[in-house]
């Protein structure tokens, strides 16, 4: 239990936008982005350092904030896409995306 | 079945059968009286505050937090005495409430209005969460269904919070009376895991939806239960006579005779069926050729108890422990082990019971253990750390104790009724070690009187790990039987963790690299003819069973719900077959072809002659 999700994340030193690695998935699993799967996103996202940012509908969130992500209303077939910035980004967005493709281990 | 209840109270004695229809969530049929728990509504008047009070009212939203987030995390470790659906089900959730409790955009903003709307906290509390609710249902979503959910989702942690604030009760489930159907405007996924289903026949609430979290939680507890009976709680008055049919989802208010005819010959049917199974239950497990084989059951929590004799089994296989050390603040001591292994050896009526010892590897299901220096730290690979055995060498008081509560049962139970089992063993001289122990308990034991078998039962050991079964004919000199648990053999084999998404499909039992294995170490127990039995998911696995006999196993312990399907399976299998089989299979190389001639043989394509 962590007391830390949605809570400030240090700010990686490449701001470069150049750097920051962006990928796009669809929701597959039929509950979407509930409080179960959110739960899951933001326990992996938080063994990355990198900063993560979850955005659909028009809105960005941070992949460590359980409310946030709640709040994009993902459903299934919603597009989302993820971005990372920091050493570990590519790690990163494999995971999240792998998580989030595999539909949260669910149905 | 409950009839003396059944007369009317005076003043609703002309009422006649109401029949409410609702969203059947879980199969089966129940009569019985009602049980109404009330929560006290947790809405309050909205409270203003002077710039003075703000710091009393943060403290006591941050003393609602630390109390909800104990419930949160109590109720987390309760849950893993429910059925496994039902853990899956619930876990992730509670994860999900506790992660709302931490420093999430609720906490944050509810603290901000108290600050800057000058609100009372369980005023900021429920403003933020209508707030959070109002953007998620704001989304353009097709499915309206998701979207209700998740702001119930944050509603529902929103009230858990205000309720604490404001000190109100939460709804009481115990003390109910055997035979009961309860009923309530709506139950949360919280309450359905305190529902014990041994007193509860049926569940019925005036909200919900099939699919909600608390559905499904009914369903794998396995209670007959219909949701979004509207009106429900309005018409029904504690002690009322009740009819449920959680198949087409109806409730019947006051049922009249002819109601409740219908639906014990709908009970019948059901009775029907299963006396189907009960039938194959009183035959052997016995191939066509009359090898006989042995069919245990594998026990994880006490409410499992009647269906194992339900099931059919010769006993019990693998008795988990873990059980025992859950739900509590402190260790069991060596009395409350003893009872729970009397009892459950007492209902095996002289069946063998093989306990396993303590198998714990760190997770926080065991507080006591957690906060005890018993474990310090889960290192970075729990799977390979400190875990089963090893753990208990290291705090042998934990093993004396457990040794010492077993040891007595076997005193008073009929020989070779109780076995012990001793998790993650690797090398020989850990068993010789424990054994020691397990010797000196039993010499202590007798100093001071305790009645013990002439004969120690027997101590066994788990074939988990490659390296055990490698080492399988060594380890057979030390111990006297072999239990093979063939999940974590295949994971260990295999380097995979099933919980792994990206991995899970490498998970395979049948790869030749674990076969291989289990033959080399059932082979090394047949040389020293000691019993072998395989434990684990592939046991209860039907297709498996020829596979398994062909290798030598005469013994398979499973879920007891897969028990009457693999009887069937022994039922109608030659071992000569299953060994020339076995044979086949051992020669190939490559899993997908074993999963084909597991296939073909199970849909009996292959040619058996």
């Amino acid at each position: 239990m962590n007391d830390e999700n949605g809570g400030t994340r240090i700010p990686t030193a490449a701001a470069d936008p150049a750097m920051t690695l962006r990928s796009t998935v669809i929701i597959c699993n039929s509950r979407g982005l509930h409080a179960r799967a959110a739960a899951k996103l933001v326990t992996l996202a938080e063994r990355y350092a990198c900063s993560l940012t979850i955005s659909a509908n028009g809105q960005s969130v941070p992949a460590c904030s359980i409310m946030g992500l709640m709040m994009l209303g993902a459903g299934k077939g919603a597009t989302v896409t993820i971005e990372a910035d920091g050493w570990d980004a590519r790690e990163a967005m494999e995971a999240v995306a792998g998580l989030i493709e595999a539909g949260f281990h669910e149905d | 079945m409950k009839t003396e209840g059944a007369k009317p109270k005076p003043l609703r004695a002309k009422l006649g059968e109401v029949t409410l229809t609702g969203i059947p969530v879980a199969p089966g049929f129940a009569i019985g009286l009602v049980f109404d728990t009330t929560e006290q509504p947790t809405e309050a008047p909205r409270r203003q505050i002077a710039p003075p009070a703000i710091e009393v009212e943060r403290l006591r939203l941050n003393a609602a937090i630390a109390l909800s987030r104990k419930q949160v995390i109590k109720l987390r470790n309760r849950i893993g005495i429910l059925p496994e659906e039902a853990q899956e089900e619930l876990g992730p959730l509670l994860d999900a409430y506790a992660m709302m409790l931490g420093n999430s955009r609720l906490i944050r903003g509810a603290r901000k209005r108290i600050e800057t709307d000058l609100l009372g906290a369980e005023t900021a509390v429920s403003d933020e969460a209508e707030a959070i609710a109002a953007i998620i249902l704001a989304n353009k979503d097709d499915d309206k269904a998701g979207l209700t959910r998740r702001a119930t989702e944050v509603r529902e942690i929103a009230r858990r919070l205000t309720r604490n604030i404001l000190g109100k009760a939460f709804r009481s489930l115990k003390d109910i009376p055997e035979g009961s159907i309860l009923i309530a405007e709506e139950l949360t996924p919280a309450d359905a895991a305190l529902l014990d289903p041994s007193r509860i026949v049926g569940v019925a609430t005036d909200e919900g939806g099939a699919d909600g979290h608390t559905a499904i939680m009914l369903r794998a507890l396995g209670i007959p239960s219909v949701v979004a009976c509207t009106g429900l709680t309005e018409a029904a008055r504690r002690g009322d006579m009740m009819a449920i049919d959680g198949s087409t989802g109806r409730a019947y208010l006051h049922p009249t005779p002819e109601t409740l005819a219908a639906l014990r010959d709908k009970i019948a049917a059901f009775a029907k069926e299963r006396a189907k199974l009960a039938k194959l239950r009183r035959l052997p497990a016995q191939t066509t050729d009359g090898e006989m084989v042995e069919l245990h059951a594998n026990l994880e929590i006490l409410q499992e108890l009647p269906l194992i004799a339900q099931a059919g089994a010769q006993g019990i296989g693998l008795l988990r422990t873990e059980f025992l050390f859950m739900n509590r603040d402190d260790l069991p001591g060596e009395d409350d082990q003893h009872a729970a292994y009397v009892q459950i050896v007492e209902a095996l009526g002289g069946d063998p019971v093989t306990i396993r010892v303590l198998d714990w590897g760190g997770e926080k299901n065991i507080e006591a253990l957690t906060e005890s220096d018993a474990y310090t730290h889960a290192g970075p690979n729990p799977a390979l750390g400190l875990r089963g055995l090893r753990m208990l060498l290291k705090r042998p008081d934990l093993l004396e104790t457990q040794f010492a509560a077993i040891l007595r049962t076997a005193g008073h139970a009929p020989e070779g009724a109780v076995r012990v089992l001793l998790p993650m063993v690797t090398i020989p001289d850990e068993v010789k070690q424990t054994r020691e122990i397990y010797e000196r308990v039993a010499r202590r034991l007798r100093r001071r009187g305790e009645r013990l078998p002439e004969k120690l039962p027997m101590l066994g050991v788990m074939i988990e790990t490659p390296g055990a079964a490698l080492a399988a004919d060594a380890i057979a000199l030390e111990a006297d039987f072999f239990a093979i648990g063939t999940n974590d053999l295949a994971m260990y084999t295999l380097a995979v963790d099933r919980a792994e998404a990206d991995v899970a499909h490498l998970y395979d039992p049948l790869h030749p690299a674990v076969l291989r294995l289990m033959q080399f170490a059932t082979e090394a127990a047949l040389r020293l003819r000691i019993p072998v039995s395989v434990c684990g998911e592939m046991a209860g696995n039907a297709k498996l069973v020829p596979l398994l006999l062909g290798l030598g196993i005469r013994c398979l312990s499973m879920n007891a719900a897969s028990l009457p399907r693999v009887k069937q399976a022994v039922r109608a299998l030659d071992i000569t077959d299953c060994a020339r089989f076995a044979r086949r299979v051992m020669e190939q190389s490559d899993p997908a072809r074993i999963h084909e001639l597991v296939e073909n043989f199970a849909s009996g394509n292959l040619e058996r002659g």
